[in-house]
């Protein structure tokens, strides 16, 4: 047994002991090859993938070097198993090249293994993409070249793309080294490394990916970064119209660009400039179910040089076929949350392209980069009047019972009198709850009926100062950025969406000079314990522990 | 004590024999009259270490094939030894060899039983190697990186999860170590050992006697893999069983690696030595996790019994990892869900499991007090609280035999307010106890959960115990005088013999009359001259035989083998050579001799021109 921080297990995860003293460069060479899978306070755990080796492979990684590696920092002797998957997995890469053909509505995939193009030959799915040229390789049409590529890697067959990505039309423009109120500007050392991972040096198999961070952290001026080293035309799809608003405003602030050149595209304003923001919603929008998607063409006409897909997590149906079809677009995914509850999240990785730099949590917190976050569950009964008819209720009905539970208003109470100096967000999913909570308090209240430019208002002046709670309903969950807010009530929620859990969470991680605090009330003896239970996996696997608080 | 057994054995020799030994052994021996005497010498030369080097060092690997068989199985007949090493050699071979064997006296024969010279029984371990009779030739292990309790107790767990079956695909993923397509097979071997062991009761649903898990895990990993083991065999003698599977357990630790017909062999040696009706040895080993089949052979299963487990990483999550092995009386599998069992062992405390243990007799101050100690560090607070909770909540309703007592306000004012409970309430004993209709208890049960309300299983069924709850099952304490057998080392070469060449030197020197250096020649060859003072100018080893045109010799002979119940003759014909047992000498009327033999081993009868019989030959074999 060698005194290294690395255990590897027989299902090719590898835990680290993070505080060992070698833990840190042990990581870095981890994550050459790994994926991180969760980051708990003692133990994180990565996991090595077919996609994760390609990725290594597509970066000269090759299946020896990272047996090496392995060897290296293992502390026991590595299972067989691992290393054999490591070196046959690692050797597939290269196998199956996609280039420019002579003819210009096709590309040329060549397979140089005689064995995997007799698969290829005999699967009827992949040979509606492809037209047989030689002996050796086929043709496909270029639009299929995304959907191609899918198909290939879920047969375990990666493509080595070396097609370059299209440099779209050029863009003049830097990023400003002080902000539009003086304040100083300079993009922090991760967020630098983010956009290097991305874009590297440019070459092929570069230029696009995904990049998790967590909420708070600086996603966007990651995504201003690399705007600034492609210095192309860019297409922002993002969540909501605040979000919008958001990105066009950082944009603004933090760059050379001016309003001439910024955009927005929703569906109150239809403005197509060299940086144009839109979010999900226009893109999908149709009259009736059978009707084309109207905007859909701002995708995939808009001779984009970036793409940037914020909340990629979220990313809807009909943009993942979209996506899938722009392939040689340069293109990034911002999310904090690397989980969809339809499990989709490999679709989304292969369309708009794998993960190339994940970050703990509590590493950046521990920095000082996201606020230092106390969770709290606080559990309380229901009013003896509502026993019943929570017992009667069917388990839908329990779930809402329980989470308009009328006493958590005291709860609510109490927390805002025990915070009198933070912001604080009182975030729901019932409507009705929320807005009894806004009216008892006299609070101003978001949900989605709240016009757009009303959100804007509140939101502003929520970051100004002027007013100190806001009541939000989900739509506040995901690519607000209220910087101050440092208290956080969830007085309901989306049944046990870990993904919700934790952006709401990260409505309070700005960092601020003061700590945050989460806090989730919910009802005692109800379903509303289990539901919360599994909501708080995907944080409890950040490391964030929650305090439990029974009040009687 | 071997020199006694081995007087206590030769006594029971014929005089014939006996007196071929002696003569043999010791040279001339003037008077038969005084056996005690010419025992005491025949220990006595067997007990002089510089013979008992010469006998060893005459040993080939067919000789060593039979002395494994013998130190492994015990005393056999010679048809059992015969059934043992079928495909070693054929029939006739190791039939001759071991009368040689006998007449070398490392093999003892009495009453029809071969035994091993108990003054050489010892010294024969050294020569003895299982990879012959077992073995395959490449001998690889299969390790697992974790002990075989931890295992056990990582499948019974899941024993509690609601599942029609026992083993559910997505099992698979916990035990990474293992191939998955031999999972279900030993998730099924495993319950059934859980099941006659009592302790997995389906009856019908799933239940789990902790208590007898807790007996059984107390058990050292041998003695856990041999009970496992024990409820595959038929028998009623516990005893034996138990002697059995120890057996087992031990030899495939030692020989490693089993060819196909080598585990049908040990199957055979098992069955043979202990008794008691063999079972499916291939598929229960399998099934045990105790083999593995791998390119062609089964390989043993090491599972690593490494140091006791220092301390316990629980994380922000729940997760508990660990290193090492748990103690015999760990409780973490009781109340904490199997993540992975591998190198690093991961568990996730769980409300379920919790409430398992809770349910099942655990205490929860136990099980802080338990994590208190094993965990690295201070432990997490909002776990703790966490875990209060679910105690505290696991105590609002439990439910007694039909009685549900519930211990808080909100629960009884539930019950009181339920209109589908009321018709299944017999009598309010107290604010807080409903006496419940035992009938209906499936039904108000279903009622009170549909409530949001969770419940433990009923204590103290006395009145409606089931039968498989009855049943008497095997007693959990492994006996302590179970030891291991003495090992057999898995490989052992045997050195080409190499006779003492002075010794026929000295024969010929001597000028014995031509038939008596014949006859010491001949015995110097089959090993049984092996020292210079066997020599004495006497016939003893003379072929009864009759071949060629030799065809009233034949009939004399024939008739004489037929006379004798049980003699053994050995027929050439062409090309064919047999060993049979002399019936019957009859004539055609064309005066034609027929000889009638049972042909060995099957028994066989034929009957046998005497002219067609090219060399008919008596063999002195009376341990059949």
């Amino acid at each position: 047994m060698k005194d290294t921080p690395l255990i590897v297990q027989s299902d090719r995860s590898l835990l680290l002991d993070v505080h060992h003293k070698d833990s840190e460069e042990c990581r870095k060479d981890l994550i050459r090859f790994c994926e991180l899978v969760k980051s708990p306070e003692h133990m994180h755990t990565y996991r090595i993938s077919e996609i994760s080796l390609w990725n290594a492979s597509s970066e000269g990684l090759g299946g020896d070097a990272i047996v090496e590696t392995i060897r290296k920092w293992s502390k026991f002797s590595p299972p067989e198993s691992v290393l054999f998957f490591v070196r046959d997995i690692s050797s597939r890469w290269g196998s199956l090249v996609l280039t420019e053909s002579d003819d210009e509505n096709h590309y040329l995939l060549t397979v140089l293994i005689e064995k995997i193009r007799l698969e290829i030959r005999h699967r009827k799915e992949l040979m509606k993409l492809l037209v047989v040229k030689d002996e050796h390789s086929f043709l496909v049409e270029r639009y299929m070249r995304g959907e191609l590529k899918l198909r290939l890697i879920k047969l375990g067959y990666p493509v080595d793309d070396q097609i370059p990505l299209s440099k779209g039309p050029p863009l003049l423009f830097d990023k400003r080294k002080a902000t539009l109120e003086g304040e100083p500007f300079v993009v922090r050392s991760y967020q630098s490394q983010a956009a290097d991972a991305l874009l590297g040096d440019l070459g092929r198999g570069r230029g696009f990916g995904t990049i998790v961070l967590p909420c708070g952290s600086g996603k966007t001026i990651v995504g201003l970064e690399i705007m600034s080293r492609l210095k192309t035309n860019t297409l922002i799809v993002t969540t909501n119209v605040v979000a919008v608003h958001q990105w066009m405003r950082e944009i603004l602030d933090k760059t050379t660009l001016t309003s001439e050149d910024v955009g927005e595209y929703t569906g109150n304003l239809k403005e197509r400039k060299p940086v144009t923001v839109c979010t999900y919603q226009v893109l999908t929008y149709r009259k009736s179910k059978t009707a084309p998607f109207a905007h859909m063409d701002l995708l995939t006409k808009g001779e984009w040089g970036l793409i940037i897909y914020d909340e990629v997590h979220m990313l809807p149906a009909p943009v993942f076929k979209v996506t899938a079809e722009l392939q040689a677009t340069f293109r990034v995914g911002f999310t904090a949350t690397l989980v969809r509850e339809d499990g989709r999240e490999d679709e989304v990785f292969s369309l708009v392209g794998p993960k190339r730099y994940d970050v703990p949590w509590i590493e950046l917190q521990q920095q000082g980069f996201i606020a230092q976050a106390y969770c709290h569950e606080i559990r309380l009964d229901l009013p003896k009047e509502l026993e019943l008819e929570y017992a009667l209720a069917t388990k839908r009905q329990k779930y809402r019972i329980a989470s308009e539970n009328p006493l958590k208003i005291d709860v609510v109470r109490s927390l805002i009198e025990r915070h009198s100096d933070d912001f604080i967000l009182i975030i729901g999913q019932y409507i009705d709850q929320l807005e009894e909570v806004a009216e008892l308090f006299e609070l101003p209240i978001i949900t989605g009926s709240t016009p757009n430019a009303k959100r804007d208002e509140l939101y502003s002046v929520f970051r100004s100062g002027e007013i100190r709670i806001l009541v939000v309903s989900k739509v506040a969950n995901y690519a607000i950025d209220l910087p101050d807010a440092s208290v956080a009530i969830q007085i309901s929620g989306t049944f046990g969406s870990r993904s919700e859990e934790a952006q709401r969470l990260g409505r309070i991680l700005r960092p601020k000079g003061r700590s945050s605090f989460f806090y989730s009330v919910i009802t005692r003896y109800s379903s509303e314990e289990e539901f919360s239970a599994n909501r708080q996996k995907f944080l409890a696997e950040q490391g964030y522990s929650y305090e439990i608080e029974v009040w009687e | 004590m071997s020199h006694e057994q081995l007087k206590t054995l030769l006594e029971q020799y014929n005089d014939e024999e006996y007196f071929f030994l002696a003569r043999n052994y010791l040279g001339l021996i003037e008077s038969p009259f005084h056996k005690e005497h010419i025992t005491s010498r025949l220990v006595a030369f067997f007990a002089l270490e510089e013979n008992r080097k010469k006998i060893l060092s005459l040993l080939d690997s067919f000789d060593q094939a039979i002395i494994t068989a013998l130190l492994f199985s015990g005393p056999l007949r010679f048809e059992q030894l015969a059934t043992l090493l079928e495909g070693f050699h054929p029939y006739g071979k190791l039939l001759l060899r071991v009368a040689n064997l006998r007449e070398r006296m490392i093999i003892i024969a009495t009453d029809k039983m071969l035994v091993l010279n108990p003054l050489l029984e010892e010294h024969l371990y050294r020569f003895a190697s299982l990879t012959p009779l077992f073995g395959a030739e490449d001998s690889t292990i299969h390790i697992y990186p974790f002990s075989y309790r931890e295992f056990l107790q990582a499948i019974l767990t899941l024993a509690e999860r609601p599942s029609r079956s026992f083993f559910r695909k997505e099992y698979e993923t916990l035990f990474p170590t293992i191939q998955s397509v031999d999972l279900p097979a030993i998730f099924e071997t495993i319950h059934t050992s859980f099941i006659k062991l009592g302790i997995i009761i389906e009856d019908p649903h799933r239940r789990v006697n902790w208590q007898r898990a807790h007996d059984l895990f107390l058990l050292d990993d041998r003695r856990l893999k041999a009970m496992m083991l024990s409820r595959h065999f038929e028998g009623d003698k516990e005893a034996a069983l138990n002697t059995c599977c120890n057996d087992v357990v031990c030899i495939l630790e030692d020989v490693e690696t089993l060819s196909t017909s080598g585990l049908e062999r040990l199957s055979q040696a098992l069955s043979l030595k202990h008794h008691i009706k063999s079972c499916d040895l291939a598929s229960v080993l399998l099934g045990l996790g105790l083999l593995v089949k791998a390119k062609g052979a089964y390989r043993h299963v090491f599972y690593s019994q490494n140091e006791q487990a220092a301390s316990f990483v629980v994380d922000s999550d729940y997760s508990v990892s660990y290193l090492g092995s748990l103690d015999a009386d760990s409780l973490l599998f009781r109340f904490a869900a199997l993540e992975t069992l591998d190198r690093t062992r991961l568990w996730r405390i769980t409300e379920e499991r919790l409430r398992s243990a809770l349910d099942g007799g655990v205490g929860y101050d136990e099980i802080k007090a338990y994590l208190r100690k094993h965990v690295n560090g201070t432990l997490n607070t909002a776990l703790v609280k966490s875990l209060d909770l679910i105690a505290e909540r696991s105590k609002q309703v439990q439910i007694y035999d039909g009685l549900v007592l519930h211990t808080d306000e909100r629960v009884s004012r539930i019950v009181e307010q339920l209109p589908a409970l009321q018709e299944h309430i017999l009598d309010r004993l107290s604010p807080t106890i409903f006496l419940m209709s035992r009938a209906q208890e499936r039904l108000w049960r279903q009622i009170l959960v549909q409530a949001g309300l969770s419940l433990g299983s009923t204590k103290g069924e006395l009145a409606h115990t089931s039968e498989a709850e009855t049943q008497e099952y095997p007693a959990l304490d492994w006996p302590d005088d179970l030891q291991r057998p003495k090992r057999i080392q898995r490989t052992v070469e045997i050195p080409p013999v190499m006779r003492d060449e002075t010794i026929r030197e000295a024969i010929m020197k001597k000028n014995y009359p031509k038939e008596a250096e014949e006859d010491l020649l001949e015995r110097f060859e089959e090993r049984l001259i092996i020292s210079k003072t066997q020599l004495a100018p006497q016939i003893l080893y003379t072929r009864i035989e009759a071949g060629g045109f030799d065809y009233q010799g034949k009939i004399s002979l024939a008739k004489q083998a037929s006379s004798k119940e049980g003699t053994v003759v050995q027929l050439f014909m062409g090309g064919e050579e047999v060993m049979a047992l002399a019936l019957e000498l009859t004539y055609t009327p064309n005066k034609e001799a027929l000889f009638k033999v049972a042909i060995l081993p099957q028994m066989e009868t034929r009957v046998i021109p005497l002219s067609k019989i090219f060399l008919l030959r008596q063999i002195k074999m009376l341990f059949l």
